[in-house]
């Protein structure tokens, strides 16, 4: 099964199997392991995965290729923390990097490349002006 | 194609569990179906390829991000909300609710 999974990925255009490809294929084999107990309930999952994979490809080979920065990963750090037990001036400097990087997205979708260019450089300074803060208050970064 | 929410048309389902799930805490792939199953009491199993279908778009709309974790696998990322993202939902929500309130009062005037 796992072989015909593959397969049918395949049928995706090379951007989403690019970002998507090792997701897809490890949430796949999770679902397959735990529907594995019964035949039935397996039968069904592995139909409607590909009655999900094959409508799926069509509307993502339909569509344009995203913006490139739109699907950029960002790093986990600057907003994991809850802002409760974070102290003030933490907080503030966390708000800055997400505006900055708000702005920076907006201006990379609406191809505003030197916008983006400008809350890039923006988005860098805020993130070292929040790593200095984390590090005064002894937080992990 | 329009992106998501930009043209202010109801959230499909499969996109307001997404959010609904993501309001809560950053989730991974598997986490994420399998919030959304239990969220809808069983209802709504979303398929791989609806749930990445979907994850993709609100990418590219700017109202989830997504992130690796340093604790986690390489072909494990996590999604979360943006403030743009939970907007979004809020804006829904208010409508769902608008609409309910309406059914709810033609319901009341009914069965007086």
């Amino acid at each position: 099964m796992k072989a015909v999974f593959r397969a049918v990925l395949h049928l995706y255009p090379q951007w989403h199997r690019r970002l998507f490809g090792a997701e897809m294929k490890s949430v796949f084999e999770r679902g397959r392991q735990v529907h594995r107990a019964s035949r039935v309930a397996y039968a069904r999952f592995v139909a409607k995965e590909l009655c999900g994979l094959i409508p799926g490809a069509l509307r993502a080979r339909l569509r344009d290729e995203p913006c490139e920065g739109l699907l950029h990963e960002w790093p986990a750090t600057a907003t994991n923390v809850p802002a409760e037990i974070v102290p003030e001036e933490v907080a503030r400097a966390r708000d800055l990097v997400t505006a900055h990087l708000d702005h920076l997205k907006s201006a990379i979708a609406r191809r505003q490349f030197e916008r983006a260019r400008f809350y890039s450089t923006q988005d860098l300074r805020a993130r070292e002006g929040l790593r200095l803060v984390r590090k005064k208050y002894g937080l992990a970064e | 194609m329009p992106k998501i929410g930009e043209e202010r048309e109801p959230l499909s389902e499969p996109v307001f569990l997404i959010l609904t799930s993501l309001a809560e805490e950053p989730r991974h792939g598997y986490a994420l179906m399998a919030d959304i199953d239990a969220l809808s009491n069983g209802r709504v199993r979303l398929s791989t390829g609806t749930l990445y279908g979907a994850l993709s778009r609100l990418l590219e709309a700017g109202r989830i991000e997504r992130f690796a974790s340093d604790d986690t696998a390489r072909d494990k990322r996590w999604y979360r909300l943006t403030p743009a993202g939970r907007a979004l939902l809020a804006a829904d929500v208010e409508r769902l609710r608008q609409l309910t309130r309406a059914a709810s009062a033609r319901l009341r005037t009914k069965e007086v």
